[in-house]
């Protein structure tokens, strides 16, 4: 066996998160991904993260994120010859990623219309904040805009923050997995057709996609949404203080919230259809207010879970990290060793297990143009020319 | 040309948001659903929605979301018979998904081990809170539980009030999404290696993905990431008042930066490195808040966008599903007519567009039960014996 892309060669002309956490995903899953970067300062990634003396070392932990399993050439596309070398590539590959404003590539010659005269079976992705075309087609943005502009921030919040940003980065999350999905999917459409693909991307489409209910109930019934705080819908299904912090109870479907009041010693007040409980849940509300003090979040957590009632205590990521189920998923690998960077570094892998054959580190994140002589050479470059192409600064 | 999934068949046994949403995905893109109830226990997001008629006819907005493209199936699992059809339907489909408790469905004889035997080539995915394994494996969970333990809470909100739940039930979709890529790549290997696979995923996998930025960090660094609200390390990548509401700025990397000074007529406060921007923030800050001050969201968007300056007012999502860029994109279709239900209902569809063979619906959401008779009598079932399989509550 072997794991699904191995063979599949990708060139990822991608910077910041969306794109290279797309490649990275392909990457752990057995493609060659090429990163491809601006000679000088790279991907700016490389320059962001917690630790400063990593960011002065273009290995930034933003980058490092999502790094391993690549090989990393620099490339001036602003030079014919760069350019060149950009469509030998694509010439030898099977995928294409890139994340520049809509036009940019095109203006180069290095859009789909170009590429694909080189290699008609290339899977060509663009990944934009708004599409390739529109009013907005050309506008830039990054996560947090069209979270703004989309609506999640103006659902996420209390009435006394107003709206606000989410922690995580879920769109850039949410749009690199879209993007491994569409070119897994035109991968798969390619063995039928045995044709090319051009796929367009954008973070404004996945905003939507993650309000999907939202947005269909909105669109039936025209009422308009404020913050989804969790004292909101069902009394079982919201968010209590305990003896010593937050507990989150899911106690949703008629069953669970049967088993809910039933382990608290009032069956009275079980079994009842959803408009029951969402006519009467203030007085639900106010019972598990007053009983979820009695004791703490953690025994809270125990309690319900062993009676199959969704609830977790609220945490922090680094609690939620030294959680002892964690260890049981594939989600984390640990470097030994990173050439550039002091110390072990852990990177996140994937979402998901495979019985065999699934997602792998095998390398770690390289530094800038680690490859180029690798992949150039590989192209049919001599010593001699890589040299040049240093000296004048296209690679 | 044909969409990338066209003569995929996938036994849908998922029920609320995540399961069903992967299904979704690869549905529009072409593959033949079939979803599999309970006759009456069926899947709560039919009784879940803002329309509480439709909740009451099992058709909510809850389930319509993600149940266009699909056909409808009733089957009683805890019965013999029920399992036997179960067993017919999966032995010529490519794809089962089922998002039920750990050991449940090997217990009822249809885990993976059992449906291997009967169609080798089966891809079986998996879909739980915390997956299949580890001391949370016989754990229960909702989208808001695992945000809850996840830390994604935890790092949403302001220093002063957190946590928050993000107010979509983005582990949900993102599951989903991360459902749908992991069972595409299964399907491409599948090309090569013939054989079929088990996918074994979890929301917790997923939130922690979300966080991977954080999370390298936090394993690199030993900081705990907190949350800041609409603040960025950068000043120039925040969020500020304007004359009537907020706008984020998202002047990120150098270019931008300095770009948005040289607009703002202010190039005093550009041309320094990202070092000095995160120990200076808050002298660029105040006077940020005194220049947005001074027009309103509008213009202030307008005028960045058009000098490549990233930056967007915050809106409610009705707002943005009136922006003109919209129509450029695929993300909503409107049925004019669902059965069993009086109005349109316009559902998002899928957050790529591709060149040719994309995503389309064809079928609304189908009422419970809709497809039996097809269905069964396709695996030979006469109508007298559909009959009884209906009196004895089978399907």
């Amino acid at each position: 066996m072997s794991r699904p892309f191995e063979g599949i060669r990708v060139i990822d002309i991608t910077h910041v998160l969306a794109g290279p956490f797309a490649s990275y995903q392909l990457a752990l899953l057995g493609a060659d991904v090429i990163k491809v970067e601006e000679p000088k300062d790279g991907d700016q990634a490389r320059h962001a993260g917690p630790d400063k003396e990593l960011n002065r070392r273009k290995m930034g932990v933003s980058f490092l994120n999502q790094g391993s399993n690549k090989r990393c050439v620099t490339l001036d596309l602003k030079t014919a010859e760069g350019r060149e070398i950009l469509r030998k590539l694509a010439g030898t590959a099977d995928v294409l990623v890139e994340n520049f404003r809509s036009g940019a590539m095109r203006s180069l010659g290095l859009g789909y219309e170009d590429l694909r005269k080189v290699n008609p079976r290339l899977i060509y992705c663009s990944l934009t904040a708004w599409g390739q075309e529109g009013p907005r087609g050309e506008h830039t943005a990054y996560d947090q805009v069209i979270q703004g502009y989309s609506g999640v921030m103006s659902i996420t919040g209390r009435p006394d923050t107003g709206p606000l940003r989410c922690g995580p980065q879920l769109l850039d999350f949410g749009m690199g997995t879209t993007a491994a999905f569409a070119i897994s999917s035109a991968l798969f459409q390619r063995e039928r057709t045995g044709e090319g693909q051009y796929i367009d991307g954008c973070l404004t489409d996945v905003a939507f996609i993650l309000m999907s209910a939202q947005i269909t109930g909105y669109m039936r019934t025209g009422k308009e949404l404020g913050p989804q705080t969790t004292d909101r819908g069902h009394a079982s299904h919201s968010s209590y203080p305990t003896k010593d912090g937050q507990l989150m109870v899911g106690a949703s479907n008629t069953a669970q919230h049967t088993r809910l009041f039933e382990a608290l010693g009032r069956p009275e007040m079980a079994n009842k259809s959803y408009e029951y409980r969402s006519k009467h849940r203030d007085e639900e509300a106010a019972f598990l207010r007053e009983v979820f003090m009695t004791r703490t979040a953690d025994e809270w957590e125990a309690f319900l879970q062993a009676r199959h009632v969704p609830a977790a205590r609220v945490r922090t990521v680094a609690e939620a990290l030294h959680d002892p189920q964690v260890a049981t998923r594939a989600i984390h690998h640990r470097h030994d060793s990173v050439p550039g960077i002091d110390g072990p570094l852990t990177v996140p892998v994937a979402a998901f297990k495979f019985a065999k054959d699934g997602p792998r580190v095998d390398t770690p994140p390289a530094p800038l143009g680690a490859h180029n002589d690798e992949v150039l050479g590989e192209l049919g470059y001599g010593k001699a020319d890589i040299a040049r192409l240093r000296e004048t600064g296209v690679i | 040309m044909t969409r990338p999934f066209e003569g995929i068949k996938i036994i849908d046994v998922t029920h609320v948001l995540a399961g069903p949403f992967a299904a979704y995905q690869l549905a529009v893109l072409g593959a033949d659903v079939i979803k599999v109830e309970h006759p009456v226990d069926c899947d709560q997001s039919r009784q879940t929605g803002y329309d509480r008629e439709l909740n009451r006819r099992n058709m909510g907005t809850g389930f319509m979301t993600q149940g266009s493209n699909k056909r409808s199936v009733t089957l009683d699992l805890k019965q013999e018979r029920g399992r036997k059809i179960l067993k017919q339907l999966v032995k010529d489909a490519d794809i089962m998904v089922e998002n039920y408790r750990p050991g449940a469905f090997p217990a009822l004889g249809i885990g993976y081990e059992d449906m291997k035997k009967i169609n080798p080539r089966l891809i079986y995915c998996s879909m739980t809170a915390f997956g299949q394994e580890g001391p949370r494996g016989n754990q229960t969970a909702y989208d808001h539980a695992i945000q809850a333990l996840s830390g994604v809470m935890a790092t949403t909100g302001t220093p002063d009030v957190h946590p928050i739940k993000i107010g979509t039930p983005v582990i949900d979709y993102a599951t989903g999404t991360m459902g749908a890529f992991a069972l595409a790549s299964a399907l491409f290997q599948r090309e090569r290696t013939g054989k079929g696979q088990y996918i074994d995923s979890s929301m917790l996998d997923v939130a922690l993905m979300m966080l991977a930025s954080n999370i390298t960090g936090h394993m690199y660094t030993g900081k705990t990431p907190k949350p800041h609200g609409n603040r960025h390390s950068y000043a120039s990548n925040s969020c500020y008042e304007t004359k009537d509401g907020l706008l984020m700025l998202a002047a990120s990397n150098q270019g931008q930066y300095n770009r948005l000074y040289r607009a703002l007529e202010r190039p005093d406060l550009g041309g320094k490195d990202n070092e000095y921007r995160e120990d200076n923030h808050e002298a660029e800050a105040a006077e940020l808040r005194k220049i947005m001050a001074g027009r309103t969201a509008d213009e202030w968007e307008n005028f960045l966008q058009s000098r490549h300056v990233p930056a967007g007012r915050v809106r409610k999502m009705d707002e943005a599903l009136k922006d003109p860029q919209l129509e450029t994109r695929d993300i909503l279709h409107r049925h004019e007519r669902v059965p069993g239900t009086d109005k349109p209902v316009t559902v998002p569809m899928c957050a790529f567009k591709l060149e040719h063979g994309g995503a389309s619906i064809e079928t609304p959401p189908p009422q419970l039960g809709e497809h039996n008779e097809e269905v069964l009598q396709r695996l030979g079932y006469t109508t007298a014996e559909i009959e009884s399989l209906r009196a004895e509550g089978i399907i």
